[in-house]
Formats: C-alpha cells, structure tokens, sequence
C-alpha cells in the first residue's frame, strides 16, 4: 500500500499555503509538524478531496488497486478513508451513538452482508470504538452536550469506523486532558502497524515516540522529512543543561535560546536551563541528549 | 462612545458580502417594477399639449370649440358616428382630449368644487348634531375639525392650471413597501444576531461595554441603517418614476393636483408632500424595524424571527384592505398605508379615544414612541440574558421529571443499542422538527379548509341549484327561452308589487290574498338575481354556440369555491424551509468553524447517494404535503357542495371564454393540480438547490422569500409581467391558465412560462450535481 503526493501547491490569493509538497507514504504513522499556518490543514483538505489543489496529484496503490490517482478514484478511495478535520462540526441534536451509526451508514461499511448480520457488525465496531475513546458511558448523550475533549474524541472514534487504511488526523490530541491524551496516542499505534496514519499536530510529544517519519512543513514548505533519530543527530551536541542563579536566568535568555526552565530542588535560588547552542554557553554546562522537542525548537525559533 | 460603537456595528453589517448582493438585487428589483409600473409606451400628452396650447393662445376660442365638440357629441348616433377626431390625429377623440385640458386649465376650480362638497356636507352633520344639543361626542368633534380643516384648504390652496408630470407616476407606485421591509429584516436580523452565530458574543459580552451599550448600539445602527435603506430606496423610485414619465412638472405647485392626493387635509405643495411622504416612510420603517428588533431579541433565532417578520409584513398588508366599517380608521394605522402618503393621508382621519378625536399623526407618534421604549428595554434587558446558547429550546422549557427519565433511560439502555443503516431515515430524523411542523400545519389547514367550505345554504344558492336541476346540461335555444320567460315573469311579479300593495291598502284584495302575493313576490325577489345570472349565462352560451362550441348550463358554486381558494401559503411554507434546510443542515457552521460536510464529505455514500437521498427526500415530502393538502380540500369540498357535471365543457364558464383548448371540467380540473404538484415540486427543487448553493442560512431563506413572494406582490400590485415569474401562480394553477385572457391565448402564456421557471431549476440543479462530485467544499 503506497500513497504518493506528488508537487502539490495550493494558494489562497496571493498566500502560498502550500508549495510543491511530495511525499511517498506507506503503513506506519507520519507526523506532519509545523507552527499555526504552515499549510497541515491544507494538505490535508487536499488528501481529502475537501479542497482543489492549485497543481498535483495524488496517486494510491494497494493490493486490489493499481497506481491511480484518488481524484479518479473518487469513492473507492474515500472507501479506504477516515478523516478526523481539525475542529469538526457534528450535528449537535444527534445522540453519540446514533452519529456513530449514521456515519457508519454513510461510510457503507459492510454493506454486502445481510441486514441483521450487518447491524450487529456495526453495532460491534460501534461500541468497541467508543470504549476505546471513553465514550461508552455517555453513548445516549447528545453531542450538544458533550464538552470540548469528549467531542475531540467522538471525532476520532468516527474517523476510525470502517477499519480506514488511510487515517487522516488532524490535531488529534488538541484539548484532552493528559490521561486521555496516553491512551489515545497508544491506540493509535496500536491500530496503525497496516494503515497509513498521517497526524498533523505541534505538540511533538505526541508522536516523537510513535511516529516512524516526522516531516516538518514551514510556510508551505517540507523543511524535513526523515524518521526522528536522524532529525535528532542534527542537534547532537548543541543541547546544555546549565545550572544559573535565578538573578542570571534573563541575562542567558537575551544570549541564548533557552528551550526549557526547570527549578534545581536541591539547590534553592538556582535554576536548570535547557539551552541550544552551538558550542557550550559557560564552561559550566554540561551537553545533554536531545529531544525532538529541541529539535523543533531549533529549526522553528529564529 | 456609543456612536463609536454603532460605527462598529454598521461596519460588521456593511461588510457583509450577502447584503451588498442583496440590497442590490433588491434595488434591481425596485427599479425594474418602477420602471414597469410607471412607463405609459404611449399615450395622448402630445395632442393634449397641442390643446393645451390652444387654451393658452385664444381661452375664448378654446371654450367655444369646447362647447361646439359637447354639442356635437350629445347629438351622436352612436350606432353608426364616431366621434371626431380632427385635433387627435384621427387616433383620440376630441372631445376627450378637450376634457382632459379642460380639467387641467380649470383644476383648481374643480378642486374648490370637490371641497366645497364636502363642506356642505359636514357642515349638514354639525348642524344636526347641533340641533340635537349631542356635542359632546367623537363624531361631532370629528366633522368640527374636517369643517374647520377644509374651510382653510378651501380659502388657501390654489392650484396653478398647468399639466402635472412624474407625480402621479411617484406617487401611485406601491411595490416597494415589501422589498425595503425585506431587506430591513435582513439587515436588522444581521445587527442583532451576527455575533451569536460567529461566536463572537461571549467575548464581547465579557467587556465593560459588551453588554447594554452594545444592545443599544445595535438596535440604533439597525434604525440608521433602514432609514439609509428608505431613503436609498425612495431616491431611486422619484428617479426611475420621474425618468420614465419624461420628467417632473413644478413642484411647488400644490399637491392637491394629483388625483389620488385631491383630499390631502394639509396644505402642501408637491414638495412638500415628497417630504412627507419620506418622512412617513421612515417611520413606517422604524416602527417595523423596532418591533422586529424586539422580537429577534427575544426568540434569539433567525429562522422564525424572518418568519415573525414577513408575518408582520404581510399582516399589515392585509390589514389594509380590511373593512373599515368594522375596524375603523384604526385600521389606517398598519405599516403599509404609513408608509405611503396616498393611502395614510388620503383625507383626514383622526380615531375616537374616549370621546375625543384624535388625529391619527398623533396617534402614530404616540405608537412610536412607545414602540421605541418597548424595544430598547427588550433588546437591553434582553441581548445579554441566557447566555451564548440561548434562543428558544422547547426541549428545555419542557424537561421531564428526573424520575420518568431515568426510567425511559433504563429501557433504553437496555435495548440494543442498535441503530439505523437507511440514509433516508435520517434525514427525516435531521427536519424532524420541520415535520412535526407539518403535522401542526395540516390540523391548521384542516380548520381553515372547514371554515373555507361552509355548506351554501342561502336562497339564492338553492334556487341556482334547482334551475340547474330543471335546464342542466348542453346550451340550446330553447333553455335560453325558457329562463328569458321565466326571467319577464319574474320582473312582472316584482314591478306589480306596488299596486298590489296599494290595492290591498286600500282594501281592494283581501288580507290572505295578499299574503300569497307577498310570498310570490319575496320568492320572486331571489328569483330574480339568479335569473339575471342565468340569462348572462345564456346569452353567453348563445355566443358560444355560434362560435362552434357547446357549453352547458352547469351548477358551479362549488366549483368555484374550488378554484378560487388561492395559493396555500402554509403549504408553501413548509415546502420552503424543508427544502432549503436540507443542505443547510450539513452547511451549518459549529462554533468551532467547520461544518459537517467536512465529515461526509470523506464517506463513501457521503457526496451523490447523500445528495441524491437528501433530493428524493425533499421532493417526496414535498409531494406527499402537497397530496394531504389536496386531499383535505377535496373532502371539505364533497362535503359541502355538489360538483357539476364533469362532462362539459371548460368553457360553459365565462371566465374562461377566452382560453384557447376546449376541456371538460374534469379534465381541466386534472391539469391544474398537475400543474399545481409541477409548481409544487419546482418551488422545492429551487429551495433545495439554493440552500445546496448558498450555503448560508440567512441568504437561502431571504432569496427563497424574494423569490416566492416579490413577483407575488408586484402582481398584485399591478406589475402584470411580473406574474410570470410568480412561483405562486403555478401553484394556483387556476390564475396561470387565465394569466392573460384577452390579451393572448392564456396557455400560450403559460408555456413560456414555464420554460423559464424549467430551464432555470434545471440549470441550478445541474449545477449542485456537479458540485456534490467533488471540489472545493468549504
Ligand atoms: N479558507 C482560507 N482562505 C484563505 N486563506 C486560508 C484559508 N485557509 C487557510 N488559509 C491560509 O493558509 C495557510 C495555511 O493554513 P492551514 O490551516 O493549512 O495551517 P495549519 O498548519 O493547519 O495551522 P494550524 O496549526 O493553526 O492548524 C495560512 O496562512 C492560512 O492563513
Ligand atoms: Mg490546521
């Protein structure tokens, strides 16, 4: 199973929000990391037939499927397809479980068994879903109801009807709590070992673990595109923990990029600060392993 | 403060895109039913200016010709002369061209005349009540003051003698009352709502000057606003009224010279009463734009706060034209007759408060006042209660008992928690609302339609009935003899009457024999009105038969009862918005800013099988509305008339002698409610793509009002062309067949029509199809 974006841009009047994308995806999870407007929603409206590319194309290919272009394919694609869009609207009148149903209705899944055999294949894939995202208990509620992380997470759910072998997340985690936030990131690379998993997010650690290539996007544009030890051999050696009177803390900000303050429990009054720099910034500090968090940090604050 | 505030309220109104397009096409609409309404193609000014010039040159000449052509036209065969037509260039008449100069050059006289009428005719009320010693009461306050009012017009107003131009054409025009109201609605509901629906109100309401200072600011830029939109839109009808009359004549000349303005009770000049009439048109606009204000504050929801606001509209349209015996001249204080000068201030008017009389301006500015004070306490107190969610949530309002529901809660939880797989159950599911609507709406016709068809029990009636049942059937020679004898007989009865009463005053006949008489003559009475009817139905199948066809004598009261019921607005209501919210349903914003589609749009059956159901699901239900509608009339119907014979022929009804296919009634009575189901479906196939389209909620329901209503009204306002883009018309398939008798063979009209109406659902139709394939979606 191959999918493969190839050249697309898209502007939006004069903005570029996207310029000559290309990427070849296979099963495994790829995280599409970038700041506020670096263009993840576009491509992924793109992706999703949501929005028309300026130029480009994309091209599937499976087992059952010779290379084709998705445009072409049109639903045989959106078939293989789940799609959770960044800030997604769902009928607010409309109970948890009866969207589910409704979009497994529209998703058709397992349309050629018989009726009864075929609602209770739903009925299965519905409430195993739903405890997955801990939705179960409220299942009767009506999503008018729901708050901000639990609707968060019935977009998930819904997006994972079907069995899709090409997940389009956008902004996954946005708005969960912690706790939440573990589980569904271990669900998903739980499921994701035959599917095509593509997450767009800023908050590295979601998928600095999980993710097999991470591809960094800047105003449009791929910067990176590699799995994350070797984004993080970029940076070897330019990490420092420098212990600092707290009086000192400002002086290094000015100077250097400091990308983490943390308090010295043992010595009161003095701070640890995680600093990015090329050679050490005071004879003090010590190099320490970087992080793709430091990483991001260093491609992203200039 | 505040007016830095309303100038940031105007400006979130003015950036909408939807109202630009909108007041635009609006004012299209304005200048095109202007244009229609005023241009007179040709007519007779050229001859008249020549007499006019006539009159200017030699005044003596001109009264002497003037009384020759009178002469002239008194001594007339007119069976076998015409008229003269030497000054007419042999197209008009003399003689009424002379008229027309005449009542030119003398106006003020006959002005004085008309006047001087009327307060001899008041001064005789006064007189009486004087007499009587019963001063004290409103009506002999009221012909006190008219008598005092018109005594002054009738020593100062002087009209000048010289022909007016372009006023009669500003001031007859009335199509626009509708179209400024809709776009204040728009406008107004834009002001109060926008930042509910962007979300923008729960940060704005936490400001310090979030809350009532905005509620004030919005609710003044929404006054400033629809007095921009009248003002705007009376500049623009002077300009097109005045452009197609050629231009305006004097306008310090006094406004009495417009016929319709004669009685006017001020003493204005045309100026002056384009003032007036602007200023009554912002109040009018005001007044609808506070009330409508009030209540968007209060229902806090667009889609029956337009539906609020057209009934407000229209209610005062048909306040209008109520029976003023029964409602008095209360009724001249409605929205439409304010908003223009002819209709509010055609003579003076004044309302009885406890014995006095009271002009009716000081009543509507009383009314206003209050209004206005109503509304800025509603829209302060009301704008920022209830939180960001609020609007009117029955489920809410009504909440079950904690105990009954955790009881149905167990039962449910209990029962499989299985779903449905059928996409239309769904979208039923989705205008569930909608369909409990119709639910309430078809126990409403049912009540109208019992009302509507009462069982016609009057004399008249039955006598119609048992003609009928003695001459029924095809027109000959000797049925039209008989009803002529019958019709004499019955005249000779009622002519002789009062020598037969006489005679038995003076003892002549006896008492018993006169009751007989008295009773023949009372039948007779009946008799004869029915009688006249038949023998114009004779005659007018007499002159059928001579054209080849064979009309019969039919009894058609019920028939026409049928026919003439009009267009169901309540079917068309749920119709509309059943099929606009189709796709607005998906369309619909969340707080967070995407919409749905983006969720279906990725399914497999999520773009054509979800269109094509979403389609099936309109018009089906559109149909079936459309078939329970009928059925309740037919039943009602059955009920309470006898139908005539289905056999004849269409024409044996003088209202349609001048159509041009020859059906039976049966037939025809087949092919309007074909026509009528076609109209039905159109108007939702056109909902149904316009909230496909559009997308924006606001948008869909106003164009979809525009374009059911607007060429409803300015058709019945007198915009004859205006009736062929009237979606209604087909409805009522009736007045589409006889769109145009006379003029044309009617169905010759009504194809074109149709063609365009055809091609025009069609293309928006093929369009959406092509959109729900794919592309841009959001
Ligand atoms: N509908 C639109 N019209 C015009 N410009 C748009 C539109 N949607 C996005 N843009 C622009 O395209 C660029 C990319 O936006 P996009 O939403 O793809 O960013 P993103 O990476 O998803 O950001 P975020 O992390 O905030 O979700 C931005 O500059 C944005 O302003
Ligand atoms: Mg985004």
């Amino acid at each position: 199973m191959k999918l493969h974006i190839n050249s697309i841009s898209k502007s939006y009047g004069a903005n570029r929000a996207l310029s000559d994308f290309t990427a070849d995806f296979e099963p495994g999870i790829y995280a599409l990391l970038g700041p506020n407007g670096s263009g993840k929603t576009t491509l992924m409206n793109i992706i999703t037939d949501n929005l028309k590319a300026d130029s480009g194309t994309i091209t599937f290919e499976d087992a059952d499927v010779p290379v084709e272009d998705v445009l072409k394919m049109r639903e045989r694609f959106r078939k293989k397809l789940g799609y959770m869009p960044q800030y997604p609207g769902m009928y607010a009148s409309f109970t948890v479980n009866r969207f589910m149903w409704y979009i497994a209705t529209l998703k058709n899944i397992a349309s050629d068994l018989p009726g009864k055999k075929r609602r209770a294949y739903i009925a299965e894939q519905v409430e195993s879903l739903l405890e997955a995202v801990e939705l179960d208990d409220v299942y009767d509620r009506r999503i008018g109801a729901l708050s901000g992380g639990m609707k968060q997470r019935l977009a998930l759910a819904q997006a994972l009807l079907g069995d899709p072998s090409v997940l389009i997340l956008d902004e996954p985690t946005a708005g969960l709590d912690p706790k939440q936030r573990i589980a569904i990131r271990n669900y998903i690379s739980k499921i994701a070992f035959d599917k095509i998993v593509i997450i767009a997010t800023h908050v590295v650690s979601d998928i600095e673990f999980i993710a097999r290539d991470i591809i960094m996007l800047k105003k449009g544009v791929i910067i990176d595109n590699a799995p994350p030890h070797e984004l993080l051999k970029k940076i070897e050696g330019k990490v420092w923990s420098l212990p600092t009177p707290e009086s000192e803390v400002a002086d290094i900000q000015s100077g250097y990029r400091v990308t983490n303050i943390a308090r010295d429990e043992t010595r009161p009054g003095v701070a640890m600060l995680r600093v990015l720099s090329d050679t050490a910034p005071r004879p003090e500090a010590v190099p320490v392993t970087p992080t793709l968090e430091d990483y991001y940090l260093y491609l992203f604050e200039e | 403060m505040i007016t830095r505030l309303i100038l940031y309220e105007l400006r979130k109104v003015f950036s909408s895109s939807f109202v630009k397009i909108l007041a635009l096409l609006l004012l299209l609409v304005n200048i095109v039913l202007c244009a229609y309404s005023s241009y007179t193609p040709y007519g007779p000014e050229e001859y008249v200016d020549r007499v006019l010039q006539i009159y200017y040159d030699d005044p003596q000449y001109f009264f002497s010709e003037y009384a020759r052509l009178e002469n002239e036209f008194e001594h007339l065969d007119p069976s076998s002369d015409e008229p003269s037509s030497a000054y007419g260039g042999g197209v008009y008449y003399d003689i009424s061209l002379f008229d027309k100069v005449n009542e030119i050059v003398c106006a003020d006289d006959i002005y004085h005349d008309k006047i001087d009428s009327v307060i001899m005719q008041v001064r005789g009320i006064c007189s009486n009540y004087e007499k009587a010693g019963r001063t004290d009461n409103c009506v002999y306050r009221y012909n006190k003051y008219v008598l005092e009012r018109y005594t002054y017009l009738y020593e100062n107003v002087k009209l000048d003698g010289k022909p007016v131009k372009g006023w009669e054409q500003y001031f007859r025009y009335n199509a626009d009352y509708f179209i400024v109201f809709i776009l204040i609605t728009v406008v107004s509901l834009r002001a109060a709502l926008s930042d509910r629906t962007s979300g923008f109100y729960s940060i704005a309401s936490t400001c310090r000057n979030g809350r009532a200072r905005t509620a004030a600011a919005k609710l003044i830029s929404a006054l400033l606003l629809s007095a921009v939109i009248v003002v705007l839109f009376t500049a623009v009808t002077f300009t097109v009224s005045g452009i197609a009359a050629g231009g305006y004549s004097d306008f310090r000349n006094a406004a009495q010279s417009v016929y319709s303005l004669q009685l006017l009770p001020l003493r204005l000049s045309f100026g002056g009463a384009l003032a007036v009439d602007l200023g009554l048109k912002l109040l009018s606009a005001s007044l609808y734009c506070m009330i409508l204000f009030a209540v968007i504050m209060i229902l806090k929801q667009s889609v029956l706060s337009v539906g609020v606001g057209i009934g407000i509209m229209f209610l005062n349209y048909v306040a209008a034209g109520s029976n003023e015996t029964a409602a008095g001249q209360w009724k001249f204080l409605n929205l439409w007759s304010v908003y223009y000068i002819d209709q509010y201030a055609a003579r003076y008017r004044a309302v009885d408060i406890a014995g006095q009389s009271v002009g009716l301006t000081a009543v509507l500015i009383a009314i206003v006042v209050c209004v206005a004070a109503a509304a800025f306490i509603i829209s302060l107190g009301l704008y920022a209660k209830n939180g960001i969610f609020s609007g009117i949530r029955i489920s809410s309002r009504f909440t079950m008992p904690e105990k009954l529901r955790s009881m149905f809660r167990a039962k449910r939880r209990a029962s499989k928690r299985v779903g449905s797989n059928s996409l239309v159950l769904y979208e039923i599911y989705k205008q569930r609302a909608v369909y409990i609507a119709l639910a309430a709406i078809i126990v409403i016709k049912v009540i109208v339609t019992s009302d509507y068809y009462k069982p016609n029990n009057t004399a008249t009636d039955t006598a119609l009935k048992s003609y009928i049942e003695k001459i029924g059937g095809p027109y000959s020679a000797e049925k039209a003899a008989y009803i002529n004898e019958e019709y004499e007989a019955c005249l000779e009865i009622v002519s002789q009457f009062d020598t037969i009463q006489s005679d038995w005053w003076y003892g002549k006949i006896s008492d018993e024999y006169y009751n007989q008489l008295f009773s023949r003559y009372m039948s007779a009475l009946t008799d004869k009105d029915v009688l006249e009817y038949l023998v114009n139905r004779a005659e007018y199948l007499g002159e059928l038969e001579s054209r080849g066809i064979v009309g019969s004598f039919i009894y058609d009261t019920g028939y026409y009862a049928y026919m003439d019921q009009g267009v169901d607005w309540l079917l068309l209501l749920f119709v509309a918005v059943l099929c606009c919210r189709s796709y607005l349903y998906e369309h619909a914003k969340t707080q967070s800013g995407t919409s749905m589609l983006m969720v279906s749009n990725v399914t497999e059956l999520g773009r054509k099988r979800l269109f094509r159901c979403k389609a099936a699901v309109s018009i089906m239900s559109s149909a079936f509305a459309w078939y329970a509608f009928k059925m309740i009339d037919l039943f009602f119907l059955m009920r309470s008339y006898e139908m005539p014979d289905m056999t004849s022929s269409l024409l044996s009804m003088p209202r349609y002698g001048e159509t041009l296919f020859d059906l039976t009634i049966s037939n025809y009575i087949i092919v309007t409610a074909v026509i009528s189901l076609t109209g039905t479906l159109l108007l939702a196939s056109i909902c149904f793509c316009m909230g496909y389209l559009m997308r924006r909620a606001l948008f869909v329901y106003a164009a979809a009002t525009v374009v059911i209503t607007v060429p409803y009204f300015a058709a019945s306002t007198g915009v004859k062309a205006a009736g062929f883009f009237d979606l209604t018309a087909l409805y009522d398939a009736d007045r589409l067949y006889r769109l145009s008798p006379g003029a044309a063979p009617a169905p010759v009209y009504g194809i074109c029509f149709w063609a365009v109406i055809l091609f025009a659902a069609a293309a928006a139709i093929i369009l959406s199809m092509r959109r729900a394939e794919g592309g841009e979606l959001i």
